[in-house]
């Protein structure tokens, strides 16, 4: 507790629970829109805070992570231990799902070891009453020495009551909790314990239980630990990962069957959720249905997507236009008006063209997430995801790449693992997205235009390909030995809770834009700089900075047939976005802008002169392989870190270089 | 001792209740902390289209996970099946 200056106390509460809880609900309902999203430290996942006056006292609740336990190797979980031990709230609110208290009670046991101050939420009260769950809470609150507080976050219900008890826990002194543990083992633990710098205390008989089962990297010599866990066996005939976890349960079902009775068949709970997955998850259907789940999914974010990007496209070009001929008609002069014009409003420009795009798709995946489909598309289709080291979920940002890759990356957020999101994200890039097709259509209008639909398809299978294949290698190369399990919960159907859905939404689109907005804007403007300077050349000439940057690359794109200069600041400005590409060969080999519309017949014949078929194929390869744009970079960077980032971008640097090297070689070589 | 063969092994609709969980050490702190430990009744409930992975129940919670994963979960299946 922390005494302000205006004499109010605030008190930090750390809001715990298993997924699917209703907990955001809950803590969205506790907190309302008064909340600020940060990282948690070393990790980009997100840290959500929010404030709530309750009679003299402010609470400063943190909602955690879902998780189930505190193993070390899940991220979520790490972070929601890190919270508790080193951060210390005053009390711990566990949001725990009425309909399934069994469960959720194992986390409860574990916080009452480490001796935390807890509030129970028994939330979604009103479902348990349906499926016919009688608990009794004043007996439950005894038996674990915790006040329960039956809620329903939805229709906010039992809310006051929450806060109260959160007040009045926080004014008492921990809970003095007995495990239950057999004298000896206590008495190993606390030998432990005495060594730690929290002493023979509940949190370090505690500490030393997960030092023990290996839950927590130890900070003890390993000899020391396999020595306790010897003399653990001979105590206890077991081993202590399954001795702790089969004592807690058996405690957890001794007092459920006191507190809790059915007055309906248990199977009512799954009633609803098993005629769906009849459905869903049926051998026959499941497939079939994924797939038009993900048409439907394609459909709402690209096709309703697409009109609102342009709109913002033409927005912003429009504005470009306007201030860079004001600036000229005010007697500026040309860099800066092309400065303003194309530098910082298309810089503006190519960040804010992502926001319908991410709006609709955190939309989609929150509201899939949340219903309870996810689980089952990744249920149904993790066979083949598992084949190239990836999980179920996998499957929807590689998916979802097709249309742009920056959604694709932010997607990867409803993988758990750190190992499956890192592998998706590797790979996610190379899938060929929408911003790729008018480099090929043009190419193919000039060179293919017999099997248009041949070459098209060939280089959506690479892209994809080089994809999963990028997945396999690494999962070999950065992860030899793990296997990242699928064991996930397949959760009962609901509907989504729309202020969930949309909180979430507001608050990852924000951070997106705050995170990688930055970095596009900043590359939008070193671009412009490269391709504009020295003052008064023509933009990307080649007297221009990126015309001389072209000029070096140039020798190296040789061995894929296309030395052109032109041809690598074409690339180069492909950082930007893919068309760029298009765009910037329009300039550079018709010396004029060109018009969107007769791009293809104009620039055709000029290509013609620089590529052959198999040199024209190569350059396609490239573009789609070689880097991932400078948006997709950036949604990296804040997904994962920049060192992943540097990673993937050189990475595909050298697959797009040698894929489109040894395309043109072996194809020089056979035609 | 009862018979006793692993959870991959066993058929849809069979039931059984956990004997032993053996696996490496991360793997088996997933499974406790699903619910999967010994004593537990678990009920196998689907296949997912493409053999892999199965579906279980697990006290009043629906998992999902892949057979080399169950395959470390040994049941004594009970002689009831179905529902």
């Amino acid at each position: 507790m922390r005494e302000t200056k205006q004499g109010t106390r605030t008190v930090k509460v750390g809001v715990v629970g298993n997924p699917n809880t209703g907990k955001t609900t809950l803590f969205n309902a506790l907190t309302g829109a008064r909340q600020k999203t940060g990282n948690w430290p070393g990790v980009t996942v997100e840290r959500i805070e929010g404030r709530v006056v309750h009679k003299d006292t402010e609470f400063l609740l943190v909602d955690l992570p879902g998780i189930y336990g505190l193993t070390a190797d899940s991220e979520d979980e790490r972070i929601a231990r890190n919270f508790l031990l080193l951060e210390k709230p005053d009390v711990v609110l566990v949001v725990a799902d009425s309909t399934n208290i069994e469960r959720n009670l194992y986390l409860v046991l574990m916080l009452l070891e480490m001796g935390q101050r807890i509030v129970i939420a028994l939330n979604m009260w009103d479902v348990a009453g349906k499926v016919g769950l009688k608990i009794d809470v004043n007996l439950l609150s005894k038996l674990l020495g915790v006040p329960c507080v039956p809620t329903v976050a939805l229709k906010r219900k039992g809310l006051g009551e929450l806060k109260d008890a959160l007040l009045a826990v926080s004014q008492e002194s921990p809970p003095l909790y007995e495990s239950g543990y057999d004298e000896k083992v206590l008495g190993l633990l606390s030998g432990m314990a005495a060594e730690l710098p929290e002493g023979n205390t509940a949190i370090g008989k505690f500490l030393a239980s997960l030092y023990l089962t290996g839950e927590v990297p130890s900070p003890f010599p390993e000899n020391r630990i396999e020595e306790t866990r010897q003399l653990f066996k001979k105590i206890t005939s077991t081993d202590p990962e399954s001795y702790f976890a089969e004592h807690r349960y058996g405690r957890i079902h001794g007092i459920v069957r006191e507190c809790v009775r059915h007055t309906l068949p248990p199977e009512k709970r799954f009633a609803l959720t098993d005629k769906l997955d009849r459905i869903f998850t049926n051998r026959i259907l499941g497939l079939p249905i994924l797939g038009f789940v993900f048409y439907g999914i394609f459909w709402i974010i690209f096709g309703l997507g697409d009109p609102l990007i342009s709109l913002v496209d033409e927005i912003f070009s429009w504005l470009g236009e306007v201030v860079s001929g004001g600036m000229a008609s005010l007697g500026a002069p040309e860099w800066l008006s092309s400065l303003l014009g194309n530098g910082v409003i298309g810089g503006v420009g190519a960040v804010v063209v992502f926001v319908p795009v991410i709006i609709l798709l955190y939309l989609v995946i929150s509201v899939l997430e949340d219903c309870g489909y996810l689980a089952r598309g990744a249920f149904v289709v993790d066979r083949i995801m598992h084949t190239f080291g990836l999980h179920g979920r996998s499957f929807i940002p590689i998916f979802l790449g097709i249309g742009c890759n920056v959604p694709a990356i932010l997607a990867t957020r409803t993988l758990a693992n750190r190992r499956d999101r890192l592998l998706t994200i590797l790979a996610a890039p190379f899938v060929p997205c929408a911003a790729r097709l008018p480099i090929f259509t043009l190419f193919t209008a000039a060179f293919f235009t017999q099997h248009k639909a041949a070459v098209l398809l060939s280089l959506y299978t690479v892209g994809i390909a080089v994809g999963l294949l990028t997945a396999l290698f690494m999962s070999r190369l950065l992860f030899s030995r793990e296997e990242a399990p699928l064991i996930m919960e397949l959760p009962p159907y609901r509907l989504p809770d729309l202020r969930t859905v949309l909180l979430t939404t507001w608050r990852r689109t924000f951070l997106f834009l705050r995170k990688a907005g930055t970095i596009i804007f900043a590359t939008v403007i070193l671009i412009w700089a490269l391709a504009s300077l020295p003052p008064g050349v023509k933009y990307a000439s080649d007297q221009s900075l990126a015309g001389r940057l072209g000029k070096l690359i140039a020798p190296l794109l040789k061995p894929a047939g296309f030395a052109s200069w032109q041809a690598s600041v074409a690339l180069l400005t492909g950082i930007l976005a893919k068309e760029a590409v298009v765009s910037t060969m329009g300039v550079l080999y018709t010396g004029e802008e060109v018009d969107e519309e007769k791009v293809e017949e104009q620039l055709a014949p000029k290509l013609r002169r620089h590529f052959n078929p198999l040199s024209a194929f190569a350059f396609m390869l490239m573009s789609l392989l070689y880097i991932p744009c400078i948006a997709a970079i950036a949604a990296i960077k804040r997904e994962i870190g920049w060192r992943w980032a540097a990673l993937a971008t050189i990475y595909s640097l050298c697959v797009g270089w040698v894929v489109g090297v040894l395309f043109y070689q072996f194809a020089s070589l056979i035609a | 001792m009862a018979e006793t063969i692993s959870l991959s092994e066993m058929e849809v609709g069979g039931v059984g209740r956990v004997v032993s969980v053996k696996a490496s050490s991360s793997m088996r702190l997933h499974l406790f902390a699903m619910g999967i430990v010994r004593g537990v009744r678990i009920r196998v409930l689907k296949v997912a289209p493409l053999g892999d992975p199965i579906e279980i129940e697990v006290g009043k919670t629906r998992v999902s996970l892949r057979r080399d994963e169950a395959a470390a979960v040994i049941l004594e299946p009970f002689k009831e099946s179905g529902k």
